[in-house]
């Protein structure tokens, strides 16, 4: 046992120790939080700015009360109006000139937007907006939405009704999702859950491949450097196996318990960060997640990892190179690949009959029983049989893959073909 | 007690007989060359010793005791194809090798130092391995088979690759730790190495043993003399066949095998009437000849 020990304490060091690894553990959270807060901070922070829009409005009716809607519409901490706007005189003139005239002012982003409202815009319903940066879609839609409400006040007006009782009459219903959850419903949105699962999905999907992976790659090492030949004949190979997985999954297990924590403090403390540094931070709000996630996290991550490592083991034994290795991994890749594509039917229906037999399944399990579990889809017989079946199937691949690992791992030359692999499970 | 035993050891690869029906034994503090040409087989026998490969048939004891991991744990093993972690340092690999023999690193650290004191890598300790020179490495591989104190040292081809220096330094670890009653056995291709350190031999060629025994035993069993003679002139007693029976012509010097019954002295007076004589010598066949001849009658 101390020699699966030296083994393990070995390959948990050498790993921790890589700057890769002190870089990846810590700008991973960073990237999350990135993908999470980042378009939020920046929408909302660029809203601070004032923004001046002029208007020629051919209707001679329409710019007076467009202004006082927009002009009302959002002031910055300091009370001023965001939006300075001016109806442009006519005078005769033609638009062309007085667009030519305006070019340079929009171009230097003085204007932001230049708003023309023909004089038929009661029956085409169309105007036009020149401005810089039509790609601001916040922006261009605010403008539209002032434009429409005020085009349809005065159309409301003339028709000799009260634009007041019709808005009332005529209010957007608004539609709130609550997420059925085992502790009763929570009032939460079904974006972002489905942004934090795919995360999750992703991050262990991510996971298993890259650490499973070090293990073949660090058998191969061995193998090429012929470490390989003192530790054999020091240690046991399944413990030098062990030694091996245990090590590099103890170095994985590491970086998540970081992450949760960094994650952990993101999502409780970050979203008052957020709300600083945004000027209307209130309609932010991440879901808070339940803890039992983090815990299913790392066990599915602890069963998938010994699953598919014990594997990559093998793999690595079998192999002289990373480039064969690479040849040779494709069925072992599938797996997992099957699994992490079949999260969306999964995230669709997460009770229906393929969910819930692809959940069971030991190599689809790590994936697909942990989003379930996200989900709260997942009864806690499936739970505990998914969670028995990986077991029993973790401990098969150790005993077959052990001895592959025996013969394959003092093999050099050619790469072993199917029948001889049999061979080495049978006669080792 | 015998140290090492094999017996009747018999390994095959495919058609390829590589180690067959070997017997060895060896005693306590003794110093054995394993020797053969490339091929012969030593590695299989090494490993197989080591428990690296199983034998087909035959069987190896170790201290009197079967092979065992917990019995490997008192041999001190360099093979062939030497490597170390490339990232780790000198003093990590010193205590992760012998961590893997069941030491404890504490214990370990100080007889580390002493170590790479002896073989002048005292200043590298922190470097990591692959800093280090290619010579280094073999001599911290070197540390790695010895660190941990073991009764039984095998070393196989132990000087390949070394410069001069390095070897010396080897070679003097080996006397060191044969003085200290250590019992070593070596493989070597390189049969000067072994005839300067080793008490036995055992030579094998093909998989299978032709020869063991003590180097003195070995020796004067095939104890024809020989003389090696520099000279200047035409040396017509050479193709004289009461004096002569055969003579190989090495360029620096001429190495005769004397014919039955001939007298050095006699050899050496005609020698001196008809050619400068600038060096003349009797020595006892070298392991390589002997090995070669050895060869050359099996087949």
């Amino acid at each position: 046992m101390s020699k699966i020990y030296a083994i393990l304490k070995r390959e948990y060091i050498i790993r921790v120790k890589t700057k890769g690894f002190v870089i990846g553990t810590l700008l991973f959270p960073l990237f999350v939080v990135g993908v999470g807060f980042l378009p939020a901070i920046f929408s909302k922070v660029n809203i601070e700015e004032q923004k001046s829009v002029y208007v020629l409005d051919l209707t001679y009716q329409v710019c007076n009360p467009l202004a006082e809607s927009l002009e009302n519409s959002k002031q910055d901490k300091k009370g001023n109006n965001l939006y300075q706007v001016r109806c442009l005189p006519i005078t005769g003139r033609d638009v062309e000139t007085i667009l030519d005239e305006l070019n340079p002012q929009l171009l230097e982003n003085e204007i932001d937007a230049l708003i023309i409202l023909p004089a038929d815009i009661f029956t085409t319903n169309t105007f036009d907006i020149y401005s810089k940066n039509i790609s601001n879609f916040t922006f261009i839609n605010m403008l539209e939405n002032s434009v429409t409400r005020t085009v349809n006040n005065l159309r409301i007006l003339d028709s000799g009704l009260d634009p007041e009782t019709v808005n009332d009459l005529t209010t957007f219903v608004n539609a709130k999702t609550y997420k059925i959850a085992l502790t009763g419903a929570e009032e939460a949105s079904g974006l972002t859950i489905f942004q934090l699962n795919y995360i999750f999905v992703f991050a262990l999907y991510m996971a298993l491949i890259l650490y499973g992976s070090f293990v073949m790659r660090s058998v191969i090492e061995d193998k090429n450097s012929r470490v390989v030949e003192i530790i054999v004949s020091s240690v046991k190979p399944l413990h030098y196996m062990l030694g091996k997985i245990l090590g590099i999954g103890s170095a994985g297990l590491t970086q998540f318990f970081v992450w949760i924590a960094l994650m952990f403090i993101g999502t409780n403390y970050g979203v008052f960060l957020v709300q600083k540094i945004a000027s209307n931070g209130n309609e932010l709000s991440l879901p808070t997640i339940n803890p039992m996630i983090y815990v299913a996290f790392v066990i599915f991550f602890i069963l998938g990892y010994f699953l598919y490592s014990t594997l990559y083991a093998a793999l690595g034994a079998m192999v002289n190179s990373d480039s064969e290795a690479q040849n040779l991994q494709w069925p072992v890749m599938i797996l997992i690949i099957i699994s992490f594509f079949l999260m969306f039917p999964v995230l669709e229906s997460p009770n229906s009959t393929l969910a819930t037999v692809a959940s069971v399944i030991p190599f689809l399990a790590p994936i697909l029983m942990f989003l379930r579990i996200s989900l709260e889809a997942a009864s806690t017989t499936e739970i505990i049989s998914s969670v028995f079946l990986l077991i029993i199937t973790i401990l098969f691949l150790i005993w077959i893959t052990g001895r592959i690992f025996r013969v394959g791992i003092l093999m050099y030359g050619k790469r072993p073909s199917l029948p001889e692999v049999i061979k080495w499970i049978r006669y080792s | 007690m015998n140290v090492l035993e094999l017996n009747r050891v018999t390994k095959s690869f495919g058609a390829v007989k590589a180690v067959n029906n070997i017997n060895l034994s060896l005693e306590k503090g003794m110093v054995c060359g394993y020797l053969g040409p490339n091929g012969a087989g030593k590695t299989t026998t090494i490993r197989m010793i080591m428990g690296i490969i199983m034998p087909d048939s035959g069987d190896i004891k170790i201290f009197d005791q079967n092979n065992t991991l917990k019995i490997r744990n008192r041999i001190g093993y360099l093979p062939e194809e030497r490597g170390l972690y490339k990232k780790m340092t000198v003093m990590e690999t010193l205590l992760f090798f012998a961590e893997i023999k069941s030491k404890k690193p504490k214990n370990i650290r100080s007889k580390a130092v002493s170590w790479l004191e002896k073989l002048d890598l005292r200043d590298n300790q922190d470097n990591k391995i692959e800093e280090l020179s290619r010579g280094m490495q073999q001599k911290l591989q070197f540390i790695c088979t010895m660190l941990h104190d073991p009764e039984l040292v095998i070393l196989d081809e132990p000087f390949s690759g070394l410069d001069p220096v390095s070897t010396n330094a080897i070679k003097d670890a080996i006397l060191d730790l044969k003085r200290k009653g250590t019992t070593i056995i070596f493989s070597t291709h390189l049969m000067e190495n072994a005839e300067k350190i080793c008490d036995t031999i055992c030579l094998i060629n093909k998989g299978e043993k032709i020869l063991d025994g003590k180097i003195r035993d070995i020796k004067s069993r095939f104890g024809e003399n020989r003389i090696r003679i520099s000279y200047n002139g035409q040396a017509d007693f050479l193709l004289d066949k009461d004096l002569v029976n055969s003579f190989d012509d090495y360029g620096n010097y001429v190495e005769i095998i004397p014919s039955e019954n001939a007298l050095t002295q006699e050899i050496l007076k005609k020698a001196v009437q008809q050619v400068q004589v600038t060096h003349f010598e009797v020595t006892s066949p070298s392991l390589n000849e002997i090995f070669i001849n050895m060869v050359k009658q099996k087949t």
